[in-house]
């Protein structure tokens, strides 16, 4: 009697922890994905229900660079974020379906899952939900959402990944979801300056060195907003590009007037492959930029009070722009596991 | 340790117990309930469906036409004569310009109904929410093609209305450019109440309509000036307007 009094008890317990975590059970097809952070890197958060396995990023990987995505089908999210370039573009304004132009420089991908949020404005608060913007922006890939969703969910290799990935037909749940997952995988910190930051001193030569010191340096404080491991601190801030502003930044999500003209700082990691710089790509190369510090920049009136002339010598920006250079990641921009 | 399992399992049915009974009692607990919808409306003026195709006279003689009126409901509630709030279905509607816009409650409790109180918008819980996990059918889901998320600033479109005005320095009747009002972000939820006069009596199916009068919307709002366009942020004055006008535009019967 007290015998199967505890194996009625057991049964309901294995059956209620069943049910609470079902949903998120892997079949056995899957596996994790095993994200090996670099030495230095605090752990990912990943969104609960997104957890990373195999299947989910290599569908995403899949979804990034298929063109079928867009309304006529000339552009998938790769052609604006190409890995040579760290996943940015090479051109000041990417064009979007029939050549079409928006008005921000596609910025690089990486890193991306300890973004606090997207976008040069900070608009949107997760990579999933960052998927709905250019499949529906009419100067990007200008479609439906749902038929876009409809047209993907044709193919059968996609349905299939789709029920072992998530246990679900592919809809737009799995495809947003996908895509995170796979953005996620794309890290990048084995950099020169990396190596030499973990203990191989001869990783950086006697310039960058001295471009290290500069740039953490109050007089220049170049890491007061690209500070971190990740080389910035997210905020929002007025760089002085020009004294007015084609386009209004961090204001249009916020309506606050102390945020016009602000742009979230990005990351400098791969900064040397990003070219042109800054929100509007109106920058064309990185010896460019340094000048623009140098000078001050223009007298915008939400300009912080770090930009100013800074009088660097000749060999100092040399120096700075040798330590720049140091950050690029060549084994990400070549790795085999994020190429079409 | 077995009398520790065996005492579990026995907490363990003694939580069964208590859920299930709780959960049983609720049917049991009032006299007895009514069957009600409610249908949204969009008008123009206060007889008039809404006709998307007709082209009206403005103010300052300029010409417009409106092509769409869609906006969400939330937070339903009636309001019996004795000041008790009974939520009317919890569901999110989104009323879309023309066709049937409907809410509806089986187990309405009976009473006598005088006030229908509602959000037009959503809470600021499902306005952060991560809507892509609804599914593609939800009024509230972003890839439902109704356009009402805003994806480059996360977040519910809770008022739309668009249409086409007369742009012509002086006009001359031909609608050639874009109006466009979007209200949205938390700030923006406002809350309608309309006085009601509902029976509700066992078994009965009373209904209520409400209609939007959307030429209200123009109320102290030029076409022909600096207010064509509003998505709540570029253009906050115009978007106070708009709010205010559709807010106070509603009746019932
Ligand atoms: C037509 C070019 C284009 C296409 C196609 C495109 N992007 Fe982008 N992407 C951009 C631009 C431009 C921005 C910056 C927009 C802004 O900040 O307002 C951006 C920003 C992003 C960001 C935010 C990065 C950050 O640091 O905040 C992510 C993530 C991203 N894109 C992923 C994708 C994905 C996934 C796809 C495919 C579904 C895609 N992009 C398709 C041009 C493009
Ligand atoms: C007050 C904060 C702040 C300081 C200090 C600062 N930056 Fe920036 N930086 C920004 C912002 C914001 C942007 C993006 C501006 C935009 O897109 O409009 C930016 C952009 C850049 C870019 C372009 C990156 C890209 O991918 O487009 C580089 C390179 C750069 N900064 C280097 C530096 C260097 C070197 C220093 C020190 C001399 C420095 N920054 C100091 C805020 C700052």
């Amino acid at each position: 009697m007290g015998k199967t009094k505890v194996f009625i008890g057991i049964c309901l317990i294995t059956a209620l922890l069943a049910t609470g975590c079902g949903k998120d059970e892997l079949e056995p097809l899957d596996a994790p994905y095993e994200l090996n952070l670099p030495v230095g890197f605090p752990p990912m958060p990943v969104p609960v229900g997104n957890e990373l396995t195999v299947k989910r990023v290599e569908l995403g990987k899949m979804l990034f660079f298929d063109k079928g995505m867009s309304r006529d089908s000339t552009v998938s999210c790769g052609s604006c974020h190409l890995q040579t370039n760290a996943f940015s573009d090479v051109i000041a304004i990417s064009s979007g379906i029939e050549g079409r132009k928006g008005m921000r420089n596609s910025p690089p991908l990486f890193n991306l899952g300890y973004h606090p949020y997207y976008f040069f404005d900070g608009g949107v608060p997760t990579l999933e939900l960052q998927v709905l913007a250019p499949v529906q922006d009419v100067n990007e890939m200008d479609h439906d959402f749902p038929l876009a969703v409809e047209r993907l969910a044709q193919n059968p290799r996609y349905q299939e990944m789709a029920r072992i990935a998530y246990n679900r037909e592919f809809d737009a749940f799995v495809l947003t979801r996908a895509l995170g997952a796979f953005e996620r995988t794309l890290v990048s910190g084995n950099s020169a300056y990396d190596q030499y930051n973990n203990g191989q001193s001869s990783a950086l030569n006697e310039s960058a060195k001295r471009g290290l010191a500069l740039f953490q340096s109050e007089r220049l404080s170049c890491s007061g907003c690209h500070g971190g491991f990740n080389f910035t601190d997210y905020s929002f801030k007025n760089n002085g590009l020009a004294e007015v502003y084609a386009d209004s930044g961090r204001i249009r999500v916020t309506a606050v007037e102390a945020d016009r003209d602000k742009f979230k700082v990005p990351s400098l990691r791969n900064v040397a492959l990003t070219a042109p710089y800054m929100h509007d790509g109106s920058i064309a190369s990185l010896a460019q930029v340094v000048e623009h510090y140098n000078s001050g920049g223009a007298n915008n009136p939400q300009k912080d009070e770090r930009i100013k002339p800074l009088n660097l010598t000749a060999q100092e920006k040399s120096d700075l722009l040798e330590f720049l250079n140091a950050l690029s990641d060549y084994e990400f921009t070549t790795n085999a596991a994020f190429a079409e | 340790m077995k009398s520790i399992i065996n005492n579990l399992s026995l907490l363990l049915f003694a939580f069964v117990a208590i859920v299930s009974t709780t959960s049983c009692e609720k049917d049991h607990d009032h006299d007895g309930t009514g069957h009600m919808h409610i249908y949204f409306n969009n008008r123009y003026g206060l007889t008039e469906a809404l006709d998307t195709n007709a082209v009206k006279t403005g103010t300052n003689n300029r010409d417009f036409r409106i092509n769409k009126v869609q906006y969400y409901v939330s937070n339903v509630r009636l309001v019996g004569h004795d000041g008790n709030e009974v939520p009317f279905s919890g569901e999110y509607l989104l009323v879309k310009t023309n066709g049937v816009n409907e809410l509806e409650m089986e187990e309405l409790p009976t009473g006598h109904y005088t006030q229908l109180k509602f959000d037009v918008g959503v809470d600021s819980v499902t306005n952060h929410g991560d809507p892509s996990l609804l599914d593609a059918e939800s009024d509230l889901s972003p890839t439902n093609n109704s356009g009402m998320f805003w994806s480059w600033n996360s977040g519910y479109i809770f008022f739309m209305a668009e249409g086409l005005v007369d742009t012509n320095a002086t006009p001359n009747g031909t609608v050639d450019g874009p109006w466009i009002f979007h209200v949205g972000t938390d700030s923006y939820l406002s809350t309608v109440s309309i006085d009601i006069d509902k029976q509700v009596s066992e078994g009965s199916h009373p209904n209520i309509n409400v209609y939007l009068n959307t030429a209200a919307l123009f109320s102290n709002v030029d076409l022909g000036g600096a207010d064509v366009i509003t998505m709540t942020m570029n253009n906050m004055d115009l978007a106070t307007r708009v709010k205010t006008n559709y807010s106070s535009a509603f009746t019932a019967e």
